[in-house]
């Protein structure tokens, strides 16, 4: 797009300056997060030591129940939680420099240019008041110098792109004349105006229709291919992460309990949580057993049990799992938070 | 709803035409419009329009009943009761804009940050938003002019203070429910300042009920100048506004009270005009409500 001018100001930044970029750089480096909420009975303490990275281009899937901090994490990389509230210790490098700490204005500056985030409501992700091309080319000219006939049709192209028809009409119009699906596009569009290195999508097809649920997944996962741009993909969903990601990271109760690269997590996890959600996706081969399934529930915040925090729905649990447990490497490129995760062979999904 | 309008996308069509088309589908509003644009125009165009000045006297001729001369009779003091309706017309207006304008320049920003801000801030102003209310209202306007001085401006300030609170509170109100929505976090993420979100999407979110409340002011900010021209706070004479007439024909309502039928009517058709206007406004600037 745009290959008349002379110099495109959204692709120029991101011609790599160094083709020395290695395999195992790294864009995102999240090293011991631990977040707590303050609230009136004290402070809650949500995640506690979270590490993982995130190559350039590379799709990383988090999974994990309800509760587990995932939402939390993807959040905080932005930092939109409530800075009142939030106490964030621990380091998120990006490019090498500390999210956590970096004063207000940069931290402006990262988002939408090099860090977009897409929710899980379309329908509300969007402002009723303006149109969606005003929209989207607020986004670009937030942090582009551009007129605004080249916003629009720049605007009209990300439309495009996103594969929205007649996408020249559909630009002026406002966000309540699109469907869910159509309107999470627009969303996808303005994550990418700005070709950012790394989009955290907090399960985006959450509230779209199956049929649509997987469009967007392809065109997302199609989008990231062809820019180059990193994808954090938080979901509930395991089928969504093993089709469309390189590496699967298990959150529970806060803490990463394992991180993999998915085609080895599938065939054999190490953490007998990861093990209980691969083995509970419901298959269409096996008919008329029940769905196996985790007993119990995630364990409030406040009411975290010492040792292993999945201990006690944990078939595997022995005594010695009352011990701390830290992450520790589980062969070549993964880790699990599991002292037994080389004495057990934990079912996957696939064999 | 015209089949045309069905198929031309919004934003393709040119101005007059999107402007015809409203005029079209929304005859209220058009002839509130119209009205308000005849008050104007009779504003303007007042010396020229007027028969009389409206101070002239015509002593052999008070109080007297309409005729060929003085299409709407004659006032206690023979003035030209047409002619003074005409040239009131300006301080009128003026008055009514004037106390609805400082109550939005007052009430809004306030409202915004406290709304938007919440904690303290929100405290202190939600406090002072209360103390303001528990006054009654005239009392609050006798004091402020009585502080700031005798004159019609000074009479619209004060009741634009009082206007202030209560449009503060509905900002306030509307903007707890819009800076939870998701598009206020959304644009965060894409890069926008907090003063633009403020600016850019909170406010024009939170905006629409106040401009109702701001055209229903406006009738209010009319009746409000005729009291306290009544009190002698407002305008002061030789000038004229609708509500002083009204208020010097109280005084001869027994003897003469089709006196206060022409001021009163005006009071009354621009006040509906106003509301008659807000009401299409609203529907106007809701883009949900808007046919495509």
């Amino acid at each position: 797009m745009c290959s008349s001018k002379a110099v495109d100001p959204v692709t120029a930044r991101r011609e790599p300056s160094g083709q020395a970029s290695a395999a195992n750089e790294r864009l995102l480096d999240v090293q011991g997060l631990s977040i707590s909420f303050r609230n009136r009975n004290g402070e809650v303490a949500i995640t506690r030591d979270v590490s993982f990275f995130v190559r350039p281009g590379e799709r990383v899937g988090v999974v994990g129940e309800s509760g587990c901090g995932k939402s939390v994490t993807g959040l905080s990389i932005l930092r939109l939680l409530p800075e009142r509230s939030t106490r964030i210790q621990g380091r998120i490098l990006f490019e090498g420099q500390d999210l956590v700490t970096l004063p207000a204005r940069r931290m402006r500056q990262i988002r939408g240019r090099d860090i977009s985030m897409i929710f899980q409501e379309p329908m509300t992700a969007l402002d009723p008041v303006f149109t969606v091309g005003e929209q989207l080319s607020e986004a670009l000219r937030t942090h582009f110098k551009m007129s605004a006939k080249e916003a629009r049709e720049r605007g009209i192209e990300a439309l495009a792109e996103v594969g929205i028809p007649a996408p020249a009409r559909r630009y002026d119009e406002y966000p309540h004349h699109f469907s869910g699906g159509m309107r999470q596009r627009v969303m996808i569009a303005m994550a990418l105006i700005c070709r950012p290195k790394l989009i955290i999508a907090d399960e985006p097809t959450t509230a779209l229709d199956v049929t649509v649920q997987a469009q967007i997944m392809d065109l997302l996962c199609e989008l990231s291919e062809s820019t180059g741009t990193a994808l954090l993909l938080i979901t509930h969903d395991l089928g969504v992460v093993a089709e469309s990601c390189s590496r699967m990271l298990t959150m529970y109760a806060g803490e990463v309990v394992e991180d993999a690269p998915v085609d080895d997590v599938l065939r054999r996890p190490r953490h007998p949580y990861t093990s209980g959600l691969l083995r509970s996706l419901p298959r269409l081969s096996v008919r008329g057993q029940p769905l196996p399934s985790i007993p119990g529930r995630v364990p409030a915040p406040n009411r975290m049990p010492v040792g292993c925090r999945f201990r006690e729905r944990c078939p595997y649990a022995v005594s010695a799992c009352e011990q701390y447990q830290a992450i520790q490497p589980a062969g070549p490129d993964r880790q699990a938070r599991c002292w037994r995760h080389d004495q057990l062979e934990l079912p996957g999904a696939v064999n | 709803m015209s089949s045309n309008t069905l198929t031309l996308a919004p934003g393709h069509e040119p101005v007059y035409l999107r402007i015809l088309g409203w005029m079209r589908r929304d005859l209220r509003g058009t002839a509130s419009l119209l009205v308000l644009l005849a008050m104007v125009a009779a504003a303007v165009l007042a010396p020229w329009i007027a028969p009389y000045a409206p101070a002239d006297q015509d002593l052999a001729n008070t109080l007297a009943p309409p005729s060929a001369e003085h299409w709407l009779g004659t006032d206690d003091l023979g003035r030209d009761v047409f002619s003074r309706l005409v040239h009131g017309a300006s301080m009128s207006i003026y008055a009514a804009f004037l106390a609805v304008g400082i109550g939005l320049l007052v009430g809004v920003p306030f409202g915004l940050l406290a709304g938007f801000l919440g904690g303290w801030v929100d405290e202190v102003i939600s406090r002072c938003i209360d103390a303001l209310l528990s006054f009654p209202a005239i009392v609050l306007a006798v004091a402020v002019t009585g502080a700031m001085g005798i004159g019609l401006t000074n009479a619209m300030i004060a009741v634009g203070l009082v206007f202030a609170p209560q449009l503060a509170r509905l900002v306030r109100a509307r903007t707890l429910v819009v800076r939870r929505e998701l598009y206020v976090d959304a644009a965060r993420c894409f890069g926008a300042s907090t003063g633009r979100i403020l600016v850019r999407h909170v406010l024009p979110n939170a905006i629409q009920p106040v401009i109702v409340q701001a055209t229903l002011l406006l009738a209010v900010a009319l009746l409000a100048e005729a009291s306290l021209s009544f009190l002698g706070l407002g305008i002061q004479p030789p000038d004229v506004s609708w509500g002083a007439m009204l208020a010097r024909a109280y005084l001869y309502m027994e003897i003469a009270p089709e006196q206060m039928y022409a001021p009163g009517l005006m009071i009354m058709i621009t006040a509906l005009a106003f509301n008659a206007l807000g009401e299409s406004l609203r529907v106007a600037l809701d883009p949900t409500m808007k046919s495509r």
